[in-house]
């Protein structure tokens, strides 16, 4: 098993370059969220009056904002909010919305009828502002915030998961185990299910950095995580703004972490639907 | 065509009711007793004031009636008054459009300048340091957050030439001069970051013209290059951009939450926010109502043109 496996990630790293440079960037966001109290060179809620709105250098890599807080460290554990937000809102999207989609397509009839109606109001209606929308009523907190991201794409990811297993619902190998009496739940699990995981992949992939640009531009607005806990979208709006002509690294280092991971996101999910799935090409 | 929109318009109702339904049923799903918040908001808590926001608000009848006036209502233009200053939230609503639309419309047209060329060159020097360069930037132009760039255009010419951007909107017709020098710069953000996604699929698209029997006959019959990607491809390559064209309005009013608020402007964007911090809850309801109607009619519009387009396609 290890060699394909090797050879597969060698294959890729060949192929998509610029997709293979998406996961390191991933993969060193996973290992700096889980190490973040080792290589954080300060408490990133400490406060130093004497060292506020330091420049980077020598002492604080990132300088300090005006509390005299390190700002790489509160990057560093900033790396945790963004991963928690991603990986949170990409399993509680993708989930939902491979069974919703599976199911609509499936069953067909009024039921997807029905279904398909909500998605369309849904998509109606700009993603932002329904995100927004869906805050005031749940409140603001971290967990509320992976909520508001993931419901919405759980609703329209799932016109994804529905026409992919469109598709294989009506191949003949399908009606063939159809014909040998496979039960509903069986040709969904063990016919269509295996055969819908790349979609299934992609979207999570693409979504993961769709929702870590989500939550910063959350905080930004004053509806995402409360200060004082360090996240990038929130470290942009509160300091970032209020110190953009004092202390301009406020923003940039924020805006520079929060990119890069986005951007790497984007590229990688990019790589996967080449390889995975030529068909959604283009389609984003 | 007559009869193939029509059908689209009726099949259009049942998502219209779904929309209505969840804004109907937002204002009941928000936490905490409302109309003791918005009692303590407004200072005054008397029982007939009580009696007014819980009327206002819709909440002294049962769901289904308040979801059958809503509808009602909006089938005649009337989303309600607002709740502080009894304005009717349509009136409201027209007067900030304005300034939302001004800006979406010179983004969309930057947009079109900026993307559909650099699709173009991506494709026709396909895997060039060109291609990569240009598709990395595109790739770069979705993944920076729009309100960093849009912060950056504020304080950067602040910061090195020490300009900074008028902060009082006026309208074109009061002083076209002041308007421009604040829209231009709020729309340019969101055409230069809608143009990122529009130029991944011009390219996508053109690839796939480029390779088609047609181009290579153009080709084959002697027309020179410029004319063949010109005349033959983008035309054709065009088709399925413009619907990105128009699902890309859906991404221009959502992102005017973000510049409006940097920019300053009071368009949609800054209603709907302005709107919840003050708990003007018929307002916000208002404006997610235009918005999803606008784009619903936006999509169905953009179908609807697919036909001049493209003569192969035929609605039956």
């Amino acid at each position: 098993m290890r060699v394909p496996v090797v050879g597969g990630i060698f294959r890729f790293a060949r192929r998509q370059p610029l997709g293979t440079f998406g996961a390191l960037v991933i993969l060193t966001l996973v290992l700096v969220a889980a190490f973040a109290s080792v290589i954080a060179p300060a408490d990133p809620l400490a406060q130093a009056q004497r060292e506020a709105l330091m420049a980077p250098g020598a002492a604080h890599l990132a300088g300090t904002d005006q509390f005299g807080r390190d700002i790489f460290s509160r990057l560093i554990y900033g790396a945790r909010v963004s991963l928690y937000v991603g990986i949170g809102a990409v399993l509680l999207a993708v989930i939902p919305a491979t069974i919703v989609g599976v199911a609509s397509a499936f069953f067909g009839g009024t039921f997807d009828y029905l279904v398909q109606r909500v998605v369309d109001a849904v998509q109606a209606i700009p993603g932002l502002i329904l995100l927004i929308v869906i805050m005031t009523v749940l409140g603001v907190s971290l967990t509320n915030i992976v909520i508001a991201l993931a419901l919405p794409a759980s609703i329209s990811e799932s016109r994804v998961m529905r026409s992919a297993t469109t598709q294989i619902a009506n191949s003949e190998y399908v009606a063939a185990a159809r014909a040998l009496g496979a039960t509903d739940a069986r040709l969904m699990f063990r016919h269509i299910l295996p055969n819908i995981v790349s979609p299934i992949i992609v979207v999570a992939s693409l979504g993961f950095g769709r929702f870590i640009l989500a939550e910063s531009t959350l905080s930004f607005l004053g509806y995402g995580i409360l200060p004082p806990a360090p996240s990038w979208g929130g470290m942009l709006a509160a300091e970032g703004r209020a110190y953009m002509f004092a202390a301009p690294w406020l923003l940039w280092a924020p805006a520079v972490a929060l990119s890069l991971v986005v951007f790497g996101a984007n590229m990688f999910g990019d790589a996967l639907r080449d390889e995975l799935d030529p068909r959604l090409r283009g389609t984003r | 065509m007559a009869r193939y929109a029509a059908r689209r318009l009726i099949g259009m109702i049942p998502t219209v009711l779904v929309l209505l339904f969840m804004v109907v049923l937002m204002v009941r799903m928000l936490p905490g007793n409302i109309v003791d918040i918005l009692l303590e908001d407004g200072g005054t808590n008397t029982p007939e004031a009580r009696a007014e926001f819980t009327h206002a608000l819709g909440l002294d009848i049962p769901l289904p009636i308040q979801y059958g006036r809503y509808v009602l209502g909006v089938v005649q233009g009337d989303l309600g008054v607002s709740l502080w200053d009894k304005r009717s939230v349509t009136e409201i609503i027209a007067g900030r459009a304005q300034v939302t639309a001004q800006v979406a419309a010179i983004a969309i047209a930057v947009s079109v300048l900026v993307s559909i060329p650099l699709g173009v060159v991506s494709a026709v020097r396909r895997n060039s340091l060109l291609d990569y360069f240009l598709r990395s930037m595109s790739i770069l132009g979705i993944s920076l957050p729009s309100f960093v760039v849009a912060t950056s255009i504020v304080i950067l010419p602040a910061l090195w030439f020490k300009v900074s951007l008028p902060f009082q909107y006026k309208s074109f017709l009061e002083d076209p001069v002041q308007n421009l020098q604040i829209v231009l710069p709020a729309a340019g953000v969101l055409g230069v970051l809608l143009s990122a996604s529009i130029a991944r699929m011009m390219r996508t698209t053109m690839l796939d013209v480029l390779q088609q029997d047609y181009i290579r006959t153009a080709r084959a019959k002697g027309l020179s290059g410029f004319t063949v990607v010109l005349r033959h491809g983008l035309k054709n390559a065009l088709i399925p951009v413009v619907t990105l064209l128009g699902l890309q309005l859906t991404a221009l009013i959502g992102g005017s939450v973000i510049t409006e608020s940097i920019f300053a402007l009071p368009g949609l964007g800054r209603l709907l926010l302005d709107s919840l911090v003050k708990r003007d809850y018929p307002i916000v309801q208002g404006v997610v109502v235009s918005v999803g109607l606008l784009i619903m009619f936006t999509n169905l519009a953009v179908d609807l043109t697919y036909g001049y387009l493209d003569p192969r396609i035929r609605y039956s």
